[in-house]
Order: structure tokens, then sequence, then C-alpha cells
């Protein structure tokens, strides 16, 4: 018990004695690299500038475009227009004649005679004798329902052919024909003699009358008359009676219709161009939308327009079923034409030869046959239209005496919105003027007004002067050459004039506006009849103007501010106590930086760096160049709210340096950001 | 009083132990046939790191920069760290020829050397170090958790001689080593650049439970030895303990590294975009320089091995007094291979400089003092143990390094041994 004791007192000591482990904490002063960037002037300039120019010395030019006059031609060669609106009643249609034969044949009628088949047998010779009224009133059922179930005509003949089979003349004949529905007698046609062996006809008009499917020939009288002399007495020798109607023109049918053309229209369209001629235009995307509206429950139609090619083949609609119409809404039809090839001289091989701005097109209208029994009337009709939407991806033909104006265009300059004072000399700089033409066609460009100004200051505006030619550039007409296609259509040659202009005093300015007027005038001599016009609108007229500086220069307090956007979330892990950034300044130049830190409502949260100089490298010739090293500490920050930095920097060549300074490509300004920041471990 | 000094001074007079005189005077005492002991050990030593340090880094608390300053000037360039914490109960049965017994421990070993630059750097960061390079090359971490039980047997096989077996079941628990071959930090001036250079192989299992049942791996060790008598009261031992491996499981985590990098933040090629900063803090990761994978693994366990010399006196002070040198063997890496070079290389890679230990056993009025001076071990200096024990040693209690007393607590160790026999 005693021995038990001491161990439970043991243990219990033991773990009285253990102590929690827990996590031990302390700060850690870190200084990290954050970024760094190599730069010259290439990558210094580029965000304003369109390109550096490096020359075989290595002294660079900076150059920047600025598009001048952008003229959209579209609108002259865009073929948009409706045609070919047609309505087709049902009046224009025709029907196929409907034909019922009948016959009754001399067995028949022998079997009628009494004790006739012992006189007369088949097959023998005997002499027929006279045989008044050997039918009276008789009736045929006329089956039409193959044709029709009513129709109702205003127009249509009747006829009726008998042909006389029998061995000997029949005479007084006469026949009605009457509708089953309502007795109604339709015709009724009389035939004195009919001699063996012939055939007799009458017709009558049924304009006005309503034919029902079923018909009732009533055969009034027929007599036979004596033979003379014995005849072979056969007794499949029959009338045969053709009842045709034709001619027909339907006020209103109830009817299994047959497939059948309504209309075939062939046509030519001519647009209007407002003197623009065309030959031919390419479709670089458009449609044709035939619309339709049919009263007709089974209408059709087929559009083509035989000029309008690709890989050569004509465009055809297809057959356009079109459903009957319920109510004024039209059934539309929409055909893509991208990539086609639409010919604009008329009909091929047409009387009077190619015409111009023309399309010829085919439409046909149809009937459809649908098997089934439909009702249609005189009223239904067949109404459709045309809707030509094509823009052309270039445009062959005689393009006009067309004047375009530039009307007092104001341009934004922006190269140098970031300089907000301070001037530099520059030894020269040129602007040069490039007009390049790629419409096949002549034009003529003059400038009304043209000037730079920088509207930051009151100073008047500095107008363009004088080109290369000693023209006062305002004023002088210039002629721009066409430009030509190669053989494939394909490619354009364009015609090119350059106007070239000392420019020093306009770039001194700073320049924030340039304002532009001008006239361009196409095929200002008329046209051309040897070579035909073309224009490609995504390719016309290019007019840009092309600023060459050379960086050779003297900067007097040349201040350069920047606005850049940022987004500092600071990590609860990091607290940043210190940016450093270290520049390595290859540069002829000095320059003093302040940043200041803006909220998301550009209000001044604080000043980052006050008046950051850095000194100018030493140079003491091109290729020997002694950086200078610049440090600076941004401490004791608040960073989080920082949306944007204002980077104002003051530029300038040494004061010992009194010609203009060149700088070359191999100026290089080196630098890097780290932070230092203090992190706590240990803590959860 | 801080709180290591209050659980060391627990140690002190309750719990202490020289482990290593026990398992030896236990063999050379007659005194019952049977008898269970439960015996616990503290150790932990420090060449340069004062217990402030360690009170600091176990129990928590502010570390402020005069606390770094310290640690950080403090004796000598390298600072070495070595601690053994180990419990156990023992049953022995012993008769005139053979005695048995069966040892269940909880073995933990700490071992670690670094260089005074790993210090500035993961206490001060490289801010203070500017165009200076911290060099952290053969930093060695080593730490280890396992249970053993383990099946023992003294046995003569002449009056003279006596033979010792042994064989363990390891459990291992936890296994944490990082090996850094060659590691530099260099920060440039106003740090526009970093320049890293790490060469580090890591092993660990999961760690992030830290129970005695949490199972990671498995082992097994032997012990031998025999010990010689001359009939002149004098025996000259040498034994092997704990040669032995444990297989840590394929959830274990595997790492390495061997990159030089140059940081030098984002590039920027136009200003009207600057990043965020922490893009470029994130930009650097430990992914990029350093991978780990789940891979099981195997390592030797820590064995020692002694020589030694033991005289029993007549005497009415003395009972006896002896010498020992003892090594150990523990390789980085694990290999099949077993070569000459494999045992050169566990002897030079275990940190431990061989130990030259000469020791005494005292008896006045009841107590027996066993006492002895050593030199050499993890930290290469001289270390004095003391222990005091009750006639029949059913209590013995001490501390294997008294020095401590004199060189601010960067040496402490407690010992402890009940026994009961029977």
């Amino acid at each position: 018990m005693r021995k038990i004791f001491s161990i439970l007192l043991f243990f219990f000591i033991f773990y009285s004695c253990k102590h929690e482990l827990e996590n031990p904490t302390w700060d850690i002063d870190t200084i990290f690299p954050i970024a760094h960037s190599k730069l010259n002037i290439s990558n210094i300039v580029l965000d304003n500038f369109d390109n550096v120019t490096i020359p075989s010395d290595s002294l660079i030019t900076l150059i920047f475009r600025q598009d001048l006059i952008d003229i959209e031609l579209d609108s002259i060669i865009k073929i948009e227009s409706i045609a070919d609106e047609q309505i087709h009643t049902l009046d224009s249609a025709s029907f196929n004649d409907v034909i019922i034969i009948d016959s009754s044949n001399i067995g028949e009628t022998i079997n009628e005679i009494p004790f006739g088949n012992l006189l007369f047998p088949n097959g023998s010779l005997s002499t027929i004798p006279n045989l008044p009224s050997i039918i009276t009133n008789d009736t045929v059922d006329i089956d039409a329902s193959e044709y029709f179930e009513t129709m109702t005509l205003y127009s249509g003949n009747l006829s009726l052919k008998i042909l006389n089979g029998f061995p000997t003349d029949i005479s007084n004949v006469t026949m009605s024909l009457i509708n089953k529905n309502n007795l109604s007698t339709i015709g009724t046609f009389s035939f004195p003699l009919i001699p063996s062996g012939s055939l007799v006809s009458d017709s009558i008009s049924v304009a006005g009358q309503t034919l029902d499917e079923n018909i009732i020939g009533v055969l009034h009288n027929i007599d036979i008359n004596s033979s003379n002399g014995n005849v072979m007495i056969n007794y499949s020798d029959a009338i045969v009676t053709t009842i045709t109607l034709s001619n027909i023109g339907i006020t209103e049918a109830t009817a299994i219709f047959p497939e059948q053309q309504l209309t075939e229209t062939l046509k030519e369209h001519s647009f209007e161009l407002d003197g623009v001629q065309l030959s031919e235009i390419g479709i670089k995307n458009g449609s044709v939308k035939v619309n339709v509206l049919s009263t007709l429950p089974n209408g059709k139609m087929i559009y083509k327009i035989p000029s309008l090619k690709k890989d050569g083949i004509p465009f055809n609609s297809g057959e356009m079923l079109v459903p009957e119409a319920n109510s004024s809404d039209l059934t539309t039809f929409d055909f893509e034409f991208e990539g086609y090839t639409l010919d604009l001289t008329g009909q091929q091989n047409r009387i009077g030869g190619d015409t111009i701005n023309t399309i010829y097109t085919e439409a046909y209208t149809y009937i459809d046959s649908t098997g089934e029994i439909e009702t249609i009337n005189y009223l239904d009709s067949f109404y459709s239209y045309i809707e030509f939407d094509l823009t052309p991806e270039y445009a062959i033909g005689y393009l006009g005496n067309e004047i375009f104006e530039i009307n007092d265009k104001n341009i934004q300059f922006s190269i140098f919105n970031n300089i907000s004072s301070g001037t530099f000399d520059l030894n020269n700089a040129n602007m040069i003027l490039s007009l390049k033409n790629y419409i096949g066609a002549e034009a003529n460009l003059r400038f009304n007004d043209f000037y730079f100004d920088n509207t930051n200051d009151e100073l008047p505006p500095t107008y363009i002067g004088f080109d290369q030619h000693n023209n006062n550039i305002i004023g002088h007409n210039y002629n721009i050459e066409r430009a030509y296609l190669n053989n494939e259509n394909t490619t354009i040659t364009h015609s090119e004039k350059e106007i070239l202009f000392e420019a020093s005093e306009i770039i001194e300015l700073f320049p924030n506006k340039m304002h532009v007027d001008a006239t361009m005038e196409l095929n200002p001599l008329g046209e051309n009849t040897n070579i035909p016009d073309f224009i490609f609108p995504e390719n016309t007229l290019e007019a840009n103007i092309d600023l060459e500086i050379p960086l050779s220069i003297i900067a007097n307090n040349l201040v350069v501010q920047d606005f850049i956007e940022v987004d500092i979330n600071e990590n609860q892990d990091y607290e940043i106590d210190e940016f450093h950034i270290t520049i390595f300044n290859d540069f002829p130049l000095e320059a003093e930086i302040n940043i200041i830190s803006l909220d998301e409502n550009d209000l001044i949260i604080d000043t980052l760096i006050n008046e950051f100089s850095i000194l100018p490298a030493n140079i003491s010739n091109v290729s020997q160049v002694i950086p200078t090293k610049n440090t600076t500490t941004i401490t004791n920050r608040n960073f989080t709210d920082i949306k944007k930095i204002k980077i104002t920097s003051t530029f300038s060549t040494p004061n010992e340096i009194v010609e203009p300074v060149n700088i070359y490509n191999h100026y290089e300004i080196e630098f890097f950001i780290s932070a230092k920041y203090t992190q706590k471990i240990g803590e959860n | 009083m801080n709180k290591l000094s209050l659980s060391f001074l627990c140690f002190i007079y309750f719990f202490t132990i020289n482990y290593y005189s026990l398992s030896q005077n236990l063999e050379l005492k007659k005194i019952k046939n049977e008898n269970i002991s439960f015996f616990s050990m503290f150790q932990l030593e420090s060449n340069n790191l004062e217990h402030e340090f360690f009170n600091t880094i176990l129990f928590g608390g502010n570390i402020n920069q005069e606390i770094k300053n310290n640690w950080i000037n403090s004796g000598s360039q390298t600072n070495k760290i070595h601690s053994n914490i180990s419990h156990g109960i023992s049953y022995r049965f012993s008769n005139p020829k053979t005695s048995f017994s069966i040892t269940i421990s909880d073995v933990n070993h700490l071992n670690a050397i670094f260089d005074d630059d790993l210090l500035k750097l993961v206490f001060q960061g490289n801010y203070h170090y500017q165009n200076q390079t911290l060099d952290i090359s053969n930093t060695i971490f080593r730490g280890e958790r396992f249970q053993g039980i383990n099946f023992s047997n003294f046995h003569k096989i002449k009056p003279n001689i006596k033979i010792e077996t042994g064989i363990s079941y390891l459990h291992g628990n936890q296994h944490v080593s990082y090996l850094v071959n060659e590691g530099t930090f260099y920060t440039a001036p106003n740090g526009t650049s970093l320049d890293i250079n790490f060469d580090l192989n890591s092993f660990r299992t999961n760690i992030s439970d830290f129970s005695i049942i949490n199972t990671n791996g498995n082992g097994a060790a032997i012990n031998f030895g025999t010990y010689l008598n001359n009939y002149n009261n004098e025996t000259f031992f040498f034994n092997v303990r704990d040669l032995g491996f444990i297989k840590w499981h394929n959830q274990s985590i595997v790492g390495n590294s061997d990159t030089n990098i140059n940081i030098t933040g984002l590039e920027i090629h136009s200003f009207d975009n600057l990043m965020n900063y922490t893009d470029s803090i994130e930009e650097i990761n430990l992914e990029k320089i350093y991978t780990e994978k789940n891979n099981g693994f195997n390592t030797f366990t820590k064995s020692n091995i002694t020589l030694g010399y033991v005289k029993n006196v007549n005497n009415k002070y003395i009972t006896n007094y002896g010498f020992s040198i003892i090594y150990k063997w523990h390789p980085y890496e694990f290999t099949k291979n077993i070569s000459f070079s494999l045992f050169q290389k566990g002897l030079s890679e275990s940190g431990f400089d061989p130990m030259i230990k000469f020791y005494s056993n005292f008896k006045y009025k009841g107590i027996i003092l066993n006492t002895g001076i050593s030199h050499g071990g993890y930290l290469d200096n001289y270390k004095i143990y003391f222990i005091l024990s009750n006639k029949n040693q059913n209590i013995s209690i001490g501390t294997y390094n008294i020095e401590g007393v004199f060189n601010n607590w960067k040496s402490l160790s407690t010992f402890l041994n009940l026994t009961t026999y029977f």
C-alpha cells in the first residue's frame, strides 16, 4: 500500500510540474525587392510616341504619327434599295382544259330494239332501217370530280364533240349538260345530221356559270337513219362524245390544282448613285431579302440574279414555299451575299449594249401542287418585293466628281500632355504631311485652314507655314494621283504625296490641339475613259501627320507630370515601413522628382517623395558613361487608401551645358524599388 | 523565477537520475534478485544559448531586440543544442549467473547545430544585414521521439566473463530533420536584390499530432556487449546499445531544395500599371525553391558505443572508480550498404565528439555519491555529474551537468531513479 501510494504521489507531482508549451513572438525586419526596371529612351517615350529610330550614330529620333483626315466613302457606292414590287392576282392564272369523254356503242343500241340481237347479229351484214328517236331523254353521268368540286367561271368554253362511229347516219341529235346538284342547265347542243364516221362539234360560253363535279348529260333525241343497203354490224362501233371545258377563268374554284406558273418577271433594276456609275462591285457583306405575301394556300416563288455570282455560279434562291397569309405580315426570305461579285451592266447580251448601276433579275411565281383540294378565288393574290442591302468590298466604274468637305476639324494632340511647364530648345524638328491615295481615281486636296495651338497658354496658334517647295500649305491644291490595281485585282499600288515643313517652333509650343479645314475633290478632271475607277472603302485616302524630333535638346526646368493608377492592398501580415528607391542614371539630365499620393477622389493624401534629386550621369564621351546612384526612402506612410500617385518630374540639362545634348539609345535609367516591412512571427 | 527554471527544479528535486550510471551500476550491484525501477532523465545543453533562450522558445513570450542581441552575440559563431528527455520503467530479475530485464521507455532527443547567421535571419530579418552574406551552411536540426520495449540479458559465460544481449521494438512517434548542406542569403544594399543559395534536405513526419500513441513508424534495435573481470576487482567492458533503425510511414514528408536564385522583384516595362507590391512578395514563395512530397523514409537510431574500465575497491569511503569512452553513431541518412565508411560517417554525423568520463562511487553514513567528470560529447566541453543515493539505492537523484551552475545554465540536466527490490 505504501509503495502504491508512493507511486501515485510520484505521478501526481510529476504532471503537476508540466507546463504547457506556447509560441514565442518576435518581429523581424525584412527588406525585399519589389520591382526593377532598366529603361532606355525607347521604353520611356513609347507610351506617347509611336516609334523611335536609331540611326547608325545612335542619336535617336522620336517619331509620332497622328491621323489627320478620315473620309468615309462607303456611302457613295452602297446599294440600298427596294425593287421589283409585284402583285399577281389569280385572274392571271391559267388552268388546264377539262376533258371528259363518253361513248355509246351500237351493241347497246341494238339491245334496245325488240329482237334486235336476232335481227342484227354482231358481224352480220344487214340493212339498218330508219329508226327515229331510237334514244330519247337518255341520261349520262359525267364525273368531273377528278378535276374540281365546284368551279365558278368568269370565262370558259364548253365544247361538245360527237364522233359517229355507227355504220349509218344519225340525225336530230339534241343534248343538254345539267349540274346535278341544282339541275341548272349549263348548255344545250343540237346536231341535225351526223354522217357515219364523221365528227361534229359545237361550243358555248360558260362564263358566269358554276359547274359541279357531277354533271348530267341528257341526250334528248337521236334518230338513226336507214342504211343505204347492207352494212356490217359491229357491236363495238360507237358514238364517242367528248366534252371539253377550256379557256378556264376562275372566279372561285374548289379543286385539286395542278402546279402551274403564275408569273415570270425578267427585269432590270437601276440604282441611282448620285453620279457614280458602277459596272461591278465585290460584295463585302449584305443581303437580298425577298418579301412575299400570298393569300394562296400554296404559293411558291423562285428568284434568280444571274449577274450575282460566287465562284462563277449565279445566285438562285431555289423554291421558296410561301405560307398562306393570315395577316398582312410578309414572309421574308433572306439571302446573305458575302464574297459575291455583282455585275451591274444589266442583262447579258442586252439590246443596246452594257449599261451601269443595273441589276438583272428573274422572278417566277407558282401555285404549287399540294395534291389536295383547295379553294381559291380570283381575289387571291401574290405580292412580293425585293430589298437589296449590299456593302461593297470594292467597286469598279466611274466614281463621279465628288467633293468632300473636312470642316473645322479639331484633333487632340496628346504627346505633350504630360508637360506642364518649362521650355526646351530643339535643334530641329520636322513634320511631314503624308497623303496616300488608295482610290483608283485622282484626288485634289486643299487645306483651307491648318494650325497648332496650346490651349493652356494665351499665346495665339501657330499656322502650318510653307512646304518644301515654298508653297503656302494653306490654299494650295495638292493633286494626288490615282492608285492602280494589279492584274488579279488583289493588290493596290497607292500613290503618295508628302508635304514637308519645319516644325521646331510648333513643337516648342507643346501643342495640344491641331485644327484642320480641308476640301477633297475626287476626279477633278472628270471621267477617265481609258481606265475605270475603283475604290475599296476600307482603303481610301490616308492623311497623316508625322512628327520627327531628333533628341538633341536643352531642357530648362521641363516639368513632366503623370498620374499612375495603383492598387496597394496592404497585407496584414506585412507592415510596410519603408519603400527604398534606388536609381542609376545614365542620362545627361538632372531631375527632381516629387510624388504625391491621391485617394479615389483625387484628394491629396500625402507627399511620398519630396524633391528627390537625380544627378546627371558623368559623360566624358558617347561611349563612356558613369551613371549616378541616387537613393531615397519613403518612410512612415499610410499606403492603404492610395489609388493614384502623381509624379512630377522636372528635367534640366546641367547649367554648364549650353549646346543641346544628344540622347542616345544606350543611355539607360535603372531603378529598383524595395520595401522594408516588419513581420510579426509566432502570432496565430 | 521563470518557467523553465521552475520546471527544472521540479526535476531536480523529485525525478532526477543519471541514466548512464544507472544502467552501469545496476549491473554491478548485487542487492536482491528482483527489482522494478522507474527512471527519468532530462538533459538540455547548449554551448552558447542560455536558459532564457529555451525558456522563451518553449514557453512563449515576446523576444525583444535585447534578447535577440544577447542570443546572437553570445559565445561562438556556431551554436549547438542537445536535448534528451527519457522516461522509463524497468523490471529486472537476476541470479548469480544471469540477469534478465524488460524496459519500457519514452525517448525524446533533439540535436541542432547552426550558425549565428541563422539566428540573425530568423530573429532579425535581412534588413539589418544589407550588403552582407548570411551563411547558414551546415545547419543541422534533428529531433525524434519514439517509444521502445527492450528485452536484455546479462549472462555469465565464465566466472569472469559476462555477455550482454538485447533487442528492442521501437514505436516511431515523431521525426524531424533538416540538413542544410549549403545555404547563403545575400541582401544587396537597399534591398535591390537578394541572392539565395540553398541546398537542403528534410525528412519529417506529420507533426500535427504530438500524441504519444500516434504511430508514424516502426523499427528495431539491438544491444550487445561483454564484461571481463580479471579477478582483481577490475572490469573491462564494451557495449553497443540502441543500434537499430526506424522505418517511417509513407505519409511522411520528404523535402529538398537545391536552388540558387537571384530576386530583383517584378520587372516593369511601363509605369502605367504598377503592380500590387504584395505580388512581388508573393513572387518568392517556398514552393519555388523548396519542394516536398509524401514519401516514406528510414532513419538509423542514435546508438551508444562504450568502452570502459571500473575497479571495485575495499575502502571505507570509496567503493569503486573507473573511466569510460563513449561514442555515438548516428548517420544523417539511412543506407542499406553497411561499410566501414558508414561506420565512420555515423560517428562524424552524430555531432558527438568521443566523450571521456572518469567517475567514482563514494559512501558515507548511508549515502552513496556517484560523481564524475567528462569531456567531449555534443558540446565538446567539460561536464561534471553528481548523483546521490541512499545506501539501498532505492532512490537516486542528481544532475549530469553541474557545471551549468557556473555557465548561466547553458547546460541543464536532472536524473531520477526509483527502485523497489523484492
